[in-house]
């Protein structure tokens, strides 16, 4: 074995890369893009979040193409938006604005509009389920009659849970308009610490969902945070709001869907945490112990990450710090980042042979230097 | 209808629909295309609930296209790749703008597209509506 360094290897690289392109394709079973689309969508979900694209034909064909592999497919997403051109901002969208197809409070049994379920696994048993080996192919058929259905039939919007405690002045008023400080943009510009409010809900809108499930888990067994309850916990369709370029006028041009999820954190704790200073926050109760949301949002269905965001957002906000890593706005959003995360842990593996060969001679001195002066 | 509203339904109708109908409009207009059709990014921005604080959540593809016919011009923006679909959309903006014989039909059309939305919406709903929780006190 020598430790030197080495050129070639380019025949092998190319084979190997003409076995991933295989494994991808050579199948007597090959998977389209519509059945990653139909069938493995909470993925889907969870690529298009941490890649930070919302485009359900990109986001399956990056699943195909790196075999299912979460961050791979993130990684290409990320690669390929960076071939785009940016058309613009779209007008900031809220989810009093939310189309509803999933809704649950566990802190108020009673909620205006009631709890919608939706789809969930949460009330049923893990096991497997051998009959859906043999499962026929089925037509895609709607399950419901569309003409029969009348226009309208959906609810309009669901209000807010935390608005409830707003009304019993518990929670500090809404201000009164949109914030019009300009947001910072993570796509735009490197990160700066101390981080504004919207880049830390930016990097945690695109972390990854394993990461911030471990450390919002972390925190809730003792290593810092906050976490509370959850005010309400929702599924459905945000609208993409334009403006016009010709009327100035806003225009809907379609939906993301989403999951929400607003935390409570409460009465005394809750007054520890950080406010604005503006004056749309002044208001009578200021020294009684209010209650704060702490904030998550994700893209599709991943309610896994929308609560760790929620618990994330709410311990980073905390005004007094415990000094638990959680609380370390630089650790947490350094350490999402599954496409960083994932170059810096994985470059290990890639050649390093002159660095080796440097820590080998060191060690090979101070060992001639140690038998040196045992000889005297 | 107005111009906004005629955008929504344009980025809801089908596609190929929508490139279809154009097609039968360009047979008696003449438009000049001003921009793209491109695909691009839109950040799409979203309001923290509790101080109204907008921060940047996710981009979404969407193409773009801009034409004008005479003092005319039509604009679209859909989400997605099709550039067909938003230079369709465009060309059918102007058109109504334009007043153009076809006008009619493209309001039929663009009515019959929110329609269907509004429809495939209900059916979403109509779906989870019996997940809806009916909560009984036990004494």
């Amino acid at each position: 074995m020598g430790y030197s360094s080495v050129r070639g290897g380019m025949d092998a690289i190319e084979h190997a890369e003409s076995l991933i392109a295989a494994q991808v394709t050579d199948s007597a079973h090959p998977v389209a893009l519509p059945q990653v689309r139909d069938h493995v969508a909470l993925l889907l979900d969870q690529v298009m979040g941490e890649g930070g694209v919302y485009d359900v034909d990109l986001g399956a064909l990056a699943v195909k193409q790196a075999e299912g592999d979460p961050i791979e497919a993130g990684f290409l997403l990320r690669a390929y938006r960076t071939t785009l051109p940016r058309v613009g901002y779209s007008f900031p969208s809220s989810g009093r604005q939310m189309r509803i197809l999933r809704r649950v409070s566990s802190a108020f049994r009673d909620i205006p509009g009631g709890q919608v379920l939706g789809r969930t696994r949460d009330y049923t048993q893990r096991l497997l389920d051998f009959a859906l080996r043999d499962t026929p192919p089925q037509a895609t058929a709607p399950s419901a009659d569309l003409d029969a259905l009348p226009a309208g039939a959906a609810p309009a919007e669901f209000p807010l849970v935390i608005d409830t405690l707003r009304t019993d002045g518990l929670m500090h008023e809404a201000p009164r308009r949109t914030s019009d400080e300009e947001p910072f943009d993570v796509t735009r510009e490197p990160l700066r610490f101390p981080a504004t409010r919207a880049a830390r809900l930016q990097v945690l809108a695109r972390g990854e969902t394993g990461a911030m499930l471990s450390l919002a888990y972390a925190g809730m067994r003792g290593y810092g945070g906050a976490h509370g309850y959850i005010a309400e916990l929702r599924y459905g369709d945000l609208p993409v709001l334009i403006s016009h370029p010709i009327t100035g006028g806003q225009v809907r041009i379609g939906w993301v869907p989403v999951t929400e999820c607003y935390q409570v954190v409460g009465g005394d704790e809750g007054a520890k945490h950080e406010h604005d200073g503006s004056e749309d926050h002044v208001h009578e109760h200021d020294h009684s112990p209010d209650y704060v949301v702490s904030y998550g949002v994700v893209i599709g269905r991943n309610e896994r990450k929308a609560i760790s965001m929620s618990i994330l957002d709410g311990s980073l906000k905390k005004a007094t710090k415990s000094g638990a890593a959680i609380e370390d706005e630089e650790y947490v959003m350094y350490h999402i980042d599954s496409i960083e995360a994932m170059g810096f842990v994985e470059h290990l593996k890639l050649p390093h042979y002159v660095d080796f060969v440097a820590s080998v001679q060191r060690t090979s001195k101070v060992r001639e230097l140690v038998a040196a002066a045992r000889r005297g | 209808m107005n111009r906004e509203q005629r955008l929504e339904a344009m980025a809801a109708a089908d596609a190929a629909a929508i490139v279809a109908l154009a097609d039968d409009v360009l047979e008696t207009f003449e438009v000049e295309v001003t921009r793209g059709p491109s695909v691009g990014l839109l950040m799409v921005r979203v309001e923290e609930p509790a101080d109204r604080l907008p921060f940047n959540f996710t981009e979404v593809t969407v193409a773009e296209a801009e034409v004008a016919a005479g003092v005319h011009r039509g604009y679209a923006m859909v989400m997605g790749k099709s550039m067909e679909h938003a230079l369709a959309a465009a060309v059918l903006d102007a058109a109504v703008a334009a007043e153009h014989p076809l006008t009619g039909r493209i309001d039929e059309f663009l009515d019959a597209a929110v329609a269907g939305d509004e429809r495939r919406w209900a059916a979403r709903w109509a779906e989870v509506a019996p997940t809806r929780v009916q909560f009984e006190d036990v004494t």
